[in-house]
């Protein structure tokens, strides 16, 4: 037999080539006797028909094939009955033997083989199990053992009912193959090993009578070590799992592949974990099964975590009245949240997104602006908006805006009230501050009204000004006294005495006048005809200039039936004070004065003294109320600072206007009754 | 030749007695009242000597001062003033050089005399 163009590379080819000739056998030919086969071909052949020859050509095929197959030395082909009768055997077979053909025919198969296989050959026929593959050890006629692989079919169409065909295969032919492929399969098996026990869940195998082959360390360090074990030999885990894994498991030995959330308890701890159970199926059994249990506790937590971020997010982006926003370069809105929506005046988000983002522009030339410096630095913040609303509104917004090369994002808020509030505040802002500046300018007056007040009753200052205002007097007094002493035959000594007592006059008026400003004390309240004091003080002062004469106009005939309620000694002072000012501004040019009246409202009366004088000067004219200020070459200094001391004690006033070289005009205002108080304000100085 | 003086001060009675002192030490005495007519005597006559009041109304001694040495750096001149801080107020407003003397009122009227008279 030539057999040496087949040249298997390894067992499974052998084995498949050879089921292919068999099964074609089997299904065509087997069951034919060769007379009704040849019978078939000469009818095939009379017909010369092309399926005639199709046939022809395939069975001389498969004859050579078969008949190679059949013949080769290290297969040994063997047809059995249902019940294990050997009812047809190869050659090689009967040399593995070592008996002859026909001393096998109708014997047991299992009388040819080693007692433990022929225990469990038996038992795999009985149910006529097909597909199986197993090794065997063939008992020889001297009882040595002959080790062969097992390819057992279980053919059931046939005219001679269901029988069994058996492919043998020696071991001996193959080891040097199988050695190297157990070896591979034994480092593949490694590898997977190692896998399995890195794999971060628990892992298990059992093969098909359910003891446990393989469990990796996790699944170990969950339920305990049952490597060895089978599943009602488990102890240490709950009931409630076990009764779940014998359910699952027998579902797998089924065929079944279960994928199944379940929760277990591992070490009191509850958890979630996916039950994958996996049949392994070999040749179309159920050789065991592959489960695993992953762990989802914690990717059930991240999961929750995250749809409640989701959730929040959501919430946050449709409550918050922050505008969240994407839109294309071309304005078309690619997102929005609900604060846009209402921010624009739209019912919906919906509304808002149809509508081009242009037309919320105010200005659409704004549009352009943004785009050029959005394009060119690729993000804005704080960028101010002047947008409108969908009823027309106008909004002042206030965006942080990204642009990513496509598209527009980011958010903005609505700061039209904010605005509205700054203008208002600044509103209020200026308002506070003109009153802060008048408070402050109050503060000021008051102020230098203390240190004024502090500065008369200084003592030292009172006594400083005496003394330099006696200086005048006394230098005349010593003139004339020398004089007196040196003038011969007592020539105008009358002169001179004259002289001395005019300066003892003058001495003695400054004297009082600081005494009386240094005791100036709260008005002894009197009804008083003013008409009278006024009248008094005009002659006193023509009295007092009559050198010069000075041209005096009374016209306050209205206050002829007025009285007031006053200090008459004080207002005296003060109305003669003002008197002799006017007469010495006069004095110069020959000037007039005029003293008028007027009488408001039954509440106050206003005098008036009015001067043709030269003026004052404009440096001058705050200063001229305050205590010591004099321009005169004689003079305290204090008539002013007296007259508006007591006019305010009176609750009254006085003002100025003066414009130089024209004259000037004092106006006293006082109430008439005491409680109508007119003003504490200093004097309001006023240049015409 | 009889010396002239003009004296200027707002104090009437003081420039009587003033004068009535210098005639009886033989000068020729003019008074004047205030600053304005002060000025106008200066520009219209000449004087040997200027007795001037510091403080007068219109223009004062220094400003006076001013004028009579612009038109007689020869012509000799006097401040009198009731403040007792004349020569700092000279100083103060560069004048010191303008005047031949100054005095504080009340002043020892014999002590100026002899000075007045040392005036060739």
């Amino acid at each position: 037999m030539d057999n040496s163009n087949f040249q298997p590379q390894k067992e499974g080819d052998v084995i498949e080539f050879a089921k292919n000739i068999l099964l074609e056998k089997a299904d065509k030919l087997a069951s034919m006797p060769v007379e009704e086969i040849n019978t078939l071909i000469g009818v095939l052949k009379s017909t010369e028909s092309r399926e005639f020859l199709e046939l022809e050509r395939r069975t001389k095929e498969f004859c050579e094939k078969y008949h190679k197959l059949y013949n080769l030395d290290f297969l040994g082909f063997v047809k059995l009955t249902n019940e294990g009768v050997i009812c047809e055997a190869n050659p090689t077979f009967c040399n593995w033997l070592g008996i002859s053909v026909k001393d096998i025919i109708n014997k047991k198969f299992s009388t040819y083989i080693s007692d433990p296989d022929s225990q469990l050959f038996e038992s795999n026929i009985k149910p006529a199990s097909i597909k199986l593959q197993f090794g065997l050890h063939l008992k020889k006629r001297d009882n040595s053992l002959f080790p062969v692989s097992a390819n057992m079919d279980l053919l059931a169409n046939g005219k001679e009912g269901p029988f069994i065909i058996l492919i043998l295969m020696a071991k001996s032919k193959f080891t040097g193959l199988e050695k190297e492929a157990q070896r591979r399969f034994s480092l593949k098996n490694s590898q997977i090993a190692a896998l399995i026990q890195n794999i971060p869940f628990d892992f298990f195998m059992l093969d098909s009578d359910g003891t446990c082959t393989l469990q990796n360390d996790t699944s170990k360090n969950n339920w305990g070590d049952f490597t060895g074990k089978k599943l009602k030999d488990v102890s240490g885990v709950s009931d409630k799992v076990l009764s779940i894994w014998f359910n699952n498991n027998r579902r797998a030995f089924c065929g079944e592949t279960i994928k199944e959330e379940v929760e277990y308890e591992v070490k009191g701890i509850k958890k979630r974990m996916l039950n994958i159970i996996s049949p392994v199926v070999n040749e179309g059994r159920v050789c065991g099964i592959l489960g695993c249990n992953i762990d989802l506790t914690e990717l059930k937590t991240a999961l929750i975590k995250l749809k409640e971020a989701e959730e929040k997010f959501k919430y946050l982006a449709d409550k918050i009245p922050v505008g969240i926003f994407k839109t294309k370069i071309s304005g078309e809105f690619v997102y929005a949240n609900t604060a846009v929506a209402a921010m624009f005046e739209f019912s919906s988000t919906g509304d808002l997104m149809r509508e081009n983002i242009i037309k919320r522009y105010n200005n659409p030339q704004d549009r352009l602006v943004f785009l050029n410096e959005i394009k060119s630095q690729g993000k804005v913040s704080n960028y101010e908006f002047n947008m409108v609303t969908r009823t027309g509104k106008a909004k002042h917004m206030l965006g942080n805006i990204i642009f990513d090369g496509e598209e527009i994002s980011g958010m903005f808020v609505d700061i039209t009230e904010h605005k509205k509030a700054e203008a208002v505040l600044e509103e209020d802002r200026n308002s506070f501050k003109k009153i802060a500046d008048e408070s402050a300018l109050a503060l000021l007056k008051a102020q230098k009204d203390l240190f004024n007040a502090k500065h008369l009753s200084d003592i030292g200052t009172l006594a400083a000004t005496i003394a330099h205002e006696l200086r005048n007097p006394l230098a005349a007094i010593k003139l004339a006294t020398y004089n007196m002493k040196h003038s011969k035959l007592n020539l105008g000594i009358d002169k001179h005495i004259a002289n001395i007592n005019k300066k003892i006059d003058e001495s003695e008026q400054i004297i009082n006048n600081l005494l009386f400003y240094s005791r100036i004390k709260s008005p002894h309240y009197q009804k008083i005809n003013i008409n009278e004091i006024l009248n008094e003080c005009i002659d006193q002062a023509r009295e007092q200039f009559e050198k010069f004469k000075p041209e005096i106009h009374r016209k306050f005939q209205c206050l002829e039936n007025i009285t007031i309620d006053a200090d008459p000694t004080q207002i005296k002072e003060m109305c003669s004070n003002i008197l002799n000012n006017a007469c010495d501004a006069i004095s110069e040019k020959n000037g007039t004065v005029e003293v008028s009246a007027e009488y408001i409202n039954g509440d106050y009366i206003k005098i008036y003294f009015k001067d043709t004088g030269m003026g004052i000067d404009e440096a001058h004219l705050a200063k001229i109320f305050e205590p010591f200020f004099t321009t005169k070459a004689r003079g305290t200094g204090l008539g002013l600072a007296v007259s508006l001391h007591i006019a305010h004690l009176h609750h009254g006033n006085i003002d100025v206007l003066s414009r130089q070289y024209e004259g000037t005009t004092l106006v006293v205002t006082l109430p008439i009754n005491r409680a109508n108080g007119y003003s504490n304000h200093e004097p309001e100085s006023i240049r015409e | 030749m009889k010396k002239r003086i003009l004296i200027s001060d707002d104090d009437v009675e003081f420039c009587e007695e003033m004068r009535e002192v210098f005639k009886a030490n033989g000068y020729t005495v003019d008074n004047e009242s205030d600053g304005l007519s002060c000025e106008r005597a200066v520009r219209k006559n000449s004087y040997d000597i200027f007795i001037l009041d510091y403080k007068m109304p219109g223009l004062n001694g220094i400003e006076i001062s001013r004028i009579i040495k612009a038109k007689d750096p020869e012509a000799k001149v006097f401040i009198i003033s009731g403040k007792h801080n004349i020569k700092e107020m000279l100083e103060a407003e560069n004048a010191l050089h303008l005047v031949d003397g100054f005095l504080n009122k009340p002043f020892d009227v014999d002590g100026f005399i002899e000075q007045i008279k040392k005036i060739k």
